[in-house]
């Protein structure tokens, strides 16, 4: 049986979130989507719900997306995070790199998030056992 | 929120089209880091519905000492402009910052409109074409014209006579360097006429996705 | 009507299409038109020239083929922003260097602004157009103008470092047909010499006559206006009030020419000249004084008795003369030394010179010799003062230790044979001698009236 993953996704923009469930939806449809709006409410809902992987917008009111994903660092140091943006600079690419954090890049698409999902998911599987 | 209500705008619409400038400022601002070698913060894109009047004032009072803008219109299933505007005084550090110092002084100045131009098209081109490919608009995208110094109604006149009751939308995103002292702001206009297109073009998209 | 395109047949018809075509073909733009496969569709004479790549070589073609993957990313791009979403995009030669390889008609690199612009055909979806622009002589028209404005900046800079250090003030106003006068250049020199802000006299063509003395202005106007009528050159020395609280003087030297553009061209320097005017004046004191006594000196003394002589013939008033030897003079030289010999003189001018009236004019001759003119005064009086001097002369201290001088005065009075002072004065003369024989220390008169 496949398992089932939930995936948090904060971003301040409802269309990015419909394509960010989309996508999700399209790589696996048994998977579940847990969203937030702004960086408070994603680590509320991190602590509440415990998702598997977590894709957070950079851009956004309040916290940066940066910024939310060290603090969730802090609590799991091995989760998938991924940031969600159209403006990859290198600067913030540096940050990212720092914190283990991959990119999808906006606009997204079903590959390029499939891609990460992919990613995460055998980097997730990596530590538990075979079947 | 209240004007695009009177158009009959829903939250929806306007928050698509929120993130679909964002994506496209997103882009430009990755090429323009590229170009000054440098991070490019940029502020989230303000959308309004104002008066012609109304933005010349604003740009007015942010730019005192008078601006240089880049400017490049569009038509097709939209007609507008997109802009990219400086205050006078700080366009000279993005030409700095884009030719890294190689070029002496003095020739900085004769190619500042040759480097503003080039930019202002690598940043436009991105906006535009952001949204022209995520709502499937057809539009064709003129070279784009520099104006040192420019009056706001260059700015704002279009093809069309300055009228200052019209009403436009407008959105406008900051950006900015800390090391190089760049700082200028993308604009885009769209005549109300265009507006709506607009509006049904974000719809059929929405309807597509969801 | 077939329409050949450098030897190809193009089009068969005579249409409009066909007429552009030509154009097309002939125009000074390098022009490509892509089709939408991204193969050269349209490829123009001058791109041929640019590119060495002739129509045939070309048709069909992709780019990166004709120019084996040299192409810039940012060109390829922007053909693709082009036919996916109609952007037109723009690229200078001076961000990117080479978008292409080509190559001018001298054989060097070309330089350019490159548009790519895309093209809506009917039926056939997005083409892509092409334009180069070859920029390369407003390059270098650009850059030697660039020169030019460098050399001249670094003349001018030249220039201005030359002149602001130089003590006089160079001027050069310019005057157009209509009168209108502008400074068409100010050295600095002009804040010293005139306490003037140096902006202010930048706008103030006239500033210099508005400092020329009142007196002096009328003889200030006539050397400009005369230079600007000869386009001789002209100096005049004015003085000027700088502000009220002190007269300078200036010597201004003016020139005038037309220039080029039919306009009149003044030049002017201006010196102070306030030390030269008062060392002249110096120089003139020291003509006429004698610089041990400060007395008159022989000449001007002489010059002045002379004119006494002239005034007391024409109004027949009695003038007569003394003419004052010191005793022993060479005694003194000798026993107290040269320097004593100067003082006793000295001392012995002052005491005279006190003792005389406004009028009398009193000089030394020479040597010891003094020489005193009084006006009015027939022999008798002039007897009278003479005694008064030698007494005088006798009881002052010429030194700590007591020395005492004397003096020998012979008086004459101007008779009316005599042609010039001279000849009175050689009489007083015969009297000194007369009174030297007499034992020194007394006057003796010349009362022969002849």
């Amino acid at each position: 049986m496949e398992s089932q993953r939930t995936v948090l996704v904060v971003d301040d923009s409802k269309l990015a979130r419909i394509m960010l469930q989309k996508a999700i939806s399209h790589y696996n449809s048994n998977w579940k989507v847990t969203v937030a709006n702004n960086g408070e409410d994603g680590l509320t809902v991190f602590e509440e719900n415990n998702p598997d992987i977590v894709i957070v917008d950079y851009h956004m009111p309040g916290i940066t997306g940066l910024e939310l994903a060290g603090k969730l660092r802090q609590q799991n140091r091995s989760i998938p995070i991924a940031l969600c943006t159209a403006n990859i600079q290198e600067a913030i690419k540096k940050q990212a790199a720092l914190l283990d954090v991959s990119f999808v890049a906006k606009p997204v698409s079903e590959t390029n998030v499939g891609h990460f999902l992919e990613k995460s998911e055998i980097a997730i599987n990596g530590t538990e056992p075979h079947e | 929120m209240n004007e695009f209500s009177r158009l009959s705008w829903s939250g929806d619409q306007v928050d698509a089209l929120t993130e679909i400038m964002n994506i496209g400022i997103g882009v430009a601002a990755k090429n323009l880091s590229e170009m000054v070698a440098e991070e490019v913060f940029l502020s989230i894109p303000e959308i309004r519905l104002v008066s012609r009047s109304n933005i010349s004032e604003e740009l007015l009072s942010q730019n005192p000492e008078g601006m240089s803008f880049v400017f490049q219109d569009f038509c097709g299933s939209i007609n507008g402009r997109s802009a990219l505007i400086f205050p006078i005084k700080k366009s000279f550090n993005l030409v700095k910052a884009l030719l890294n110092n190689v070029v002496a002084d003095d020739e900085m100045t004769e190619m500042e409109q040759e480097a503003l131009s080039e930019v202002g098209n690598v940043i436009l081109n991105a906006c535009i074409a952001t949204l022209a490919d995520t709502l499937d608009l057809h539009m064709e995208v003129e070279i784009p014209q520099y104006v040192r110094g420019g009056a706001v109604n260059v700015l704002l006149a279009g093809d069309d006579v300055l009228d200052h009751s019209r009403t436009n939308l407008f959105c406008a995103v900051n950006f900015k360097t800390h090391q190089s002292g760049i700082d200028g702001y993308v604009l885009f206009l769209l005549e109300l006429p265009s507006v709506k297109k607009l509006r049904i073009s974000l719809e059929q998209f929405l309807q597509k996705i969801m | 009507m077939k329409l050949m395109v450098q030897d190809n047949p193009v089009i068969e018809d005579n249409s409009l299409a066909a007429i552009l075509l030509t154009i097309f073909d002939k125009t000074e733009i390098g022009g490509i038109v892509l089709n939408c496969d991204r193969r050269v569709a349209i490829w123009n004479q001058k791109m041929t020239s640019f590119s060495g790549i002739t129509q045939d070589e070309a048709y069909g073609e992709t780019l990166d083929t004709l120019f084996e993957n040299t192409l810039l990313i940012r060109f390829t791009k922007a053909i693709d922003q082009a036919m996916r979403s109609g952007m037109s995009s723009v690229l200078t030669h001076k961000f990117h260097g080479l978008v292409m390889p080509l190559y001018n008609s001298n054989g060097g690199q070309l330089m350019y602004t490159l548009y790519v612009k895309p093209l809506n055909v009917v039926n056939s979806g997005r083409w892509c157009l092409i334009e180069i622009h070859d920029v390369t002589n407003v390059e270098e028209r650009e850059s030697r103008l660039r020169d030019i404005t460098m050399e001249r900046r670094e003349s001018e800079t030249r220039l201005r470092l030359l002149t602001d250090n130089l003590p006089a003030v160079i001027h050069q106003v310019t005057i157009s047909d209509d009168g209108e006068k502008e400074v068409s250049f100010l050295s600095r020199g002009v804040e010293q010499l005139f306490s003037i802000d140096y902006e202010y006299a930048c706008h103030e063509p006239d500033f210099l006559r508005s400092y020329v003395v009142a007196h002096d202005v009328d003889r200030f106007d006539e050397a400009v206006s005369e230079v600007l009528e000869t386009f001789d050159e002209r100096n005049v020395v004015v003085r000027i009030d700088v502000h009220n609280r002190s007269t300078k003087w200036v010597q201004a030297f003016f020139r005038a020419r037309e220039n080029h553009m039919g306009q009149t061209i003044l030049d002017g320097l201006y010196l102070d000249v306030t030390a030269e005017k008062i060392s002249e004046g110096e120089l003139r004191r020291h003509a006429t004084i004698d610089s041990l006594t400060g007395i008159f000196n022989r000449r001007h003394l002489l010059e002045l008795s002379e004119r006494e002589f002239k005034v007391a013939c024409r109004y027949a008033s009695p003038l007569s003369v003394l003419v004052i030897d010191v005793d022993h003079f060479k005694q003194v030289n000798d026993t107290h030394g040269h320097d004593k010999g100067d003082e006793v003189l000295t001392i012995l001018a002052q005491t005279i010179q006190s003792a005389l009236r406004q009028s009398d004019v009193f000089g030394r001759l020479g040597g010891e010799e003094f020489v005193v003119s009084l006006p009015h005064a027939s022999v008798s009086a002039a007897y009278t003062t003479a005694e008064k001097l030698r007494k005088m002369v006798e009881k002052t201290i010429f030194s700590k230790k007591g020395l005492s001088v004397t003096v020998s005065i012979g008086v004459a009075e101007v008779k009316p044979s005599d042609k010039a002072i001279s000849a009175t004065l050689k009489r007083a003369d015969l009297a000194v001698y007369e009174a030297k024989r007499a034992g020194r220390n007394c006057v003796v008169a010349d009362y022969k009236i002849t």
